[in-house]
């Protein structure tokens, strides 16, 4: 009989123990959950072996909320307490969500600029607790198939997500008590997923048409490093325009009046949906809604859906050409998202490309089989991978300047993590405070880009216009995730905020949406807050002891060699009796000793990357 | 490592202006393999920062090095050389009244009879002329003539600028 392991109690687990870690395709229409398991990606089914889960949430009183298919069949029954595609309204207000054109039947909470709620059963639900639900149950389908907590997820966002977009699908992870190993571009999963890492050199265009976003990327690849060279899209372009133009062709062809019920909507849509997946196979279908009947045929419903693709092809276009690469350079195209099952998509983006894109992994699947492969890297599973992922930031980023026009500090398509700094003055003399209004977007006026927060700038010494300086500095990083922070030169005055976008969430809120959350959970807000402080003090246990091991006795004197290690075993200590609070303070204690030495890896690190070029090269 | 290195030497290159840009690319990714945050993804938060603070310098300097215009400008930065380049302003009148010339030539594309081509042979001669500034700094910089390296740079901006707009052009009359 083979011996079980087990290790001593408080011990982190031996360095190469797998860790437990999924990615996560968090889709506006259905979500899956994927992780590898001896080498191969595959998602994760629930109970009865479907592996989609509709990313559709109900909520009932005094009774947990439903989450995916039984949700999903209740959407005609009770539509305003089920929730749809949520996805497009985070990091949104209000009037952008008015403006996706579409009838929502829900009711909206009072609005108050941010982000807005959805009246429910259960009280007002952000788009950011609706997410939550459905990440924890896809965490939790992940937590029973690996058989334990996970360490971490990989979460994919379209590349397109601005800054308000990405913060909220990171607060969302955090109500869901997921530890975030990073926010991925659904694209570039994608590629991962194909294996086209694999190959050596060469430029790949991903098509990505969902139920309710498009995005196009151009990816350049060599060597195993991915980079990103220009995204672009529609965040209000996906299949789910399909069906509202097919509803709304079937509506003036009935001649029924525009002001349908929430119910009639969702069975129009569905009946409208069908005929489209139908006709990727027939010539024509019959339609049947109440009294109407009628025929749709595939010819006109590409007139219907032409305008729709056509909007997309003019976004490959432009991001060709931002990526400073011409059409011919692309050595694959590949297809993601279920729209890309319409046979008229395909056409097209094969007329486009002029070649055949690729399709034989599940377009649905794609990407978060690919999340579920770059989680695996990420985690540390495979130290040998020799895959990294450069992204870019999607839209440029800048400040308001006199006048409503928006000066841009860092460009878009610039690669992440970066910082850069702009210098701006006073406009009147006298002038001791600056308003910092930070924008995102193309556009020259303030009013064309997006607003993603304001803060303010006191205590500038009075002096004549023009005379301050005032230095303003963006910091983005891996993740994309933005802090902007302002310093008056000559006094060191300084301000600044992690942005918080001005459709994000504040720390109050989601502290109670946290304590919401637990209404129907076993556990409680200070037991997550202990746990959440172990894992960290394993983690930083596990690197330090790893590094000590590897680079220890080369980079440390015995002295300090044995204070690190007398700091690990406290720590170790800390982790097994300590409260929350304790852990905390001794993981900063930790990190201040070892800051040092971390600092001395870096540069080992750096000089063995470039061993070998160096001294030659510096002679010549 | 060291953020006080500057650019060249982070690279490991000489300080000078003509560099050899796909071996700069091949170490620029060697090294974001080796401190890229993503590989302290799973390590204590402090490492993960530090990785941060590198590949963020990483990236500045191989932006600097790799745009032409911007190692010209980085070089003088490093010679000590002071320069303003929103404000700075060229008296050569001749280079003056190309860029006008070209400028009106600009404004009338779109009332060309094929703009299209019009506008790939504007590119052209943009083109030819950012090359052939870049270089005229590389001899100045190269005899140390500092004062006529910022002139190049200045106006190496102005044509820069050109070129933008030329692309702005190309997007809306090819309807992107």
């Amino acid at each position: 009989m083979a011996l079980l392991q087990i290790s001593e109690p408080g011990l982190s687990p031996a360095p190469h123990q797998r860790k437990r870690a999924v990615g996560i395709d968090l889709g506006t229409t259905n979500s899956l959950v994927a992780t590898v398991r001896s080498g191969d990606a595959l998602t994760l089914p629930d109970e009865s072996g479907e592996a989609m889960l509709p990313s559709v949430v109900r909520y009932r009183a005094g009774d947990a909320p439903q989450v995916g298919r039984d949700a999903k069949a209740m959407a005609a029954e009770d539509p305003l307490n089920t929730l749809l595609s949520v996805k497009r309204f985070m990091g949104r207000g209000l009037g952008d969500i008015k403006m996706l054109g579409t009838q929502l039947p829900y009711e909206f909470g009072p609005e108050d600029g941010g982000m807005p709620f959805i009246k429910t059963v259960q009280g007002l639900k952000s788009p950011v607790e609706v997410s939550a639900d459905i990440l924890r149950t896809l965490a939790q389908r992940g937590k029973e198939s690996l058989g334990g907590e996970l360490d971490g997820a990989v979460i994919t966002v379209p590349a397109y997500f601005d800054e308000a977009q990405r913060q909220a699908t990171k607060d969302a992870a955090r109500l869901a008590d997921i530890n975030v190993l990073r926010l991925l571009n659904e694209p570039t999963a994608a590629a991962v997923a194909y294996g086209l890492d694999k190959a050596e050199e060469g430029v790949i265009a991903i098509y990505d048409l969902g139920g309710g976003t498009f995005d196009i990327s151009v990816l350049r690849l060599s060597r195993g490093v991915f980079e990103v060279l220009a995204t672009g899209g529609d965040s209000a372009l996906g299949g789910d325009d399909f069906d509202h133009a097919i509803a709304e062709w079937i509506i003036a062809e009935a001649d029924l009046s525009e002001q349908l019920s929430p119910s009639e909507q969702r069975t129009l849509l569905a009946i409208s949906c069908h005929a489209k997946e139908q006709l990727s196979v027939e010539t024509s279908v019959a339609l049947k809604y109440g009294q109407w009947q009628g025929e749709l045929n595939r010819q006109q419903l590409n007139e219907l859906m032409d305008p729709l693709i056509e909007r997309s092809i003019r976004a490959c276009k432009r991001a060709i050409r931002d990526a400073g690469v011409s059409l011919d350079q692309i050595q694959n195209v590949v297809m993601v998202g279920g729209s890309t099952r319409t046979l008229r998509v395909r056409e097209r983006v094969e007329a486009f490309f002029s070649q055949a894109p690729l399709l034989t992994i599940d377009p649905d699947r794609v990407v978060a089989i690919g999340a579920a492969l770059q989680a695996d890297i990420l985690a540390g599973n495979k130290p040998d991978s020799d895959l990294l992922l450069l992204d870019v930031i999607p839209l440029s980023l800048g400040l308001e300047t006199m006048g409503g026009l928006v000066e841009k500090v860092i460009a878009r398509n610039t690669t992440i993590p970066v910082a850069k700094a702009q210098e701006f003055t006073t406009f009147k003399d006298g002038q001791t405070a600056m308003a910092i209004h930070v924008l995102q977007g193309e556009r020259e006026l303030v009013d064309d880009c997006r607003s993603l927060s304001r803060f303010e700038l006191r205590g500038i010494p009075a002096m004549v216009a023009g005379a301050a300086h005032i230095r303003v500095t963006f910091q983005v990083d891996a993740d994309g995730l933005l802090t902007v922070s302002a310093q008056e030169k000559s006094t060191g005055i300084e301000s600044g905020v992690t942005v918080k976008p001005s459709y994000g969430l504040d720390d109050g809120t989601i502290t109670r949406m946290l304590k919401d959350s637990y209404a129907f959970a076993k556990e409680d807000m200070s037991s997550r807050s202990l746990r959440e402080q172990q894992v960290e003090a394993e983690r930083v246990i596990e690197a330090l002891v790893a590094a000590l091991a590897a680079d220890g006795e080369a980079l440390l004197s015995a002295a300090e060699f044995s204070t690190l290690q007398a700091a690990v075993d406290s720590l170790r200590q800390c982790h097994n009796v300590g409260t929350a609070d304790e852990i905390t303070a001794e993981i900063e204690r930790v990190g201040q000793l070892s800051e040092h030495f971390a600092a001395l890896r870096m540069d080992v690190n750096i000089k063995k990357a470039l061993a070998g070029h160096n001294l030659d090269e510096l002679d010549k | 490592m060291d953020i006080s290195k500057n650019y060249f030497q982070l690279f490991g290159f000489p300080v000078q202006f003509s560099i050899d840009e796909p071996e700069l690319s091949k170490r620029y990714r060697e090294l974001q393999k080796d401190i890229h945050p993503d590989r302290f993804a799973g390590k204590g938060d402090r490492e993960k920062r530090l990785a941060e603070q590198f590949s963020t310098y990483v990236n500045e300097a191989y932006q600097g090095l790799m745009v032409p215009l911007a190692r010209a400008e980085y070089l003088l930065v490093l010679a000590g050389v002071e320069m303003d380049p929103q404000n700075e302003t060229t008296n050569d009148g001749l280079f003056l009244m190309q860029q006008m010339e070209l400028r009106e030539a600009l404004a009338e594309v779109p009332s060309h009879e094929n703009p299209e081509a019009a506008l790939d042979e504007m590119s052209a001669q943009v083109k030819q002329s950012i090359e052939l500034l870049l270089q005229e700094y590389e001899t100045a910089y190269n005899a140390g003539l500092f004062d006529q390296c910022k002139a190049s740079v200045t106006k190496l901006h102005f044509v820069t600028k050109l070129s933008r707009e030329i692309e702005k052009l190309e997007a809306q009359i090819l309807d992107y």
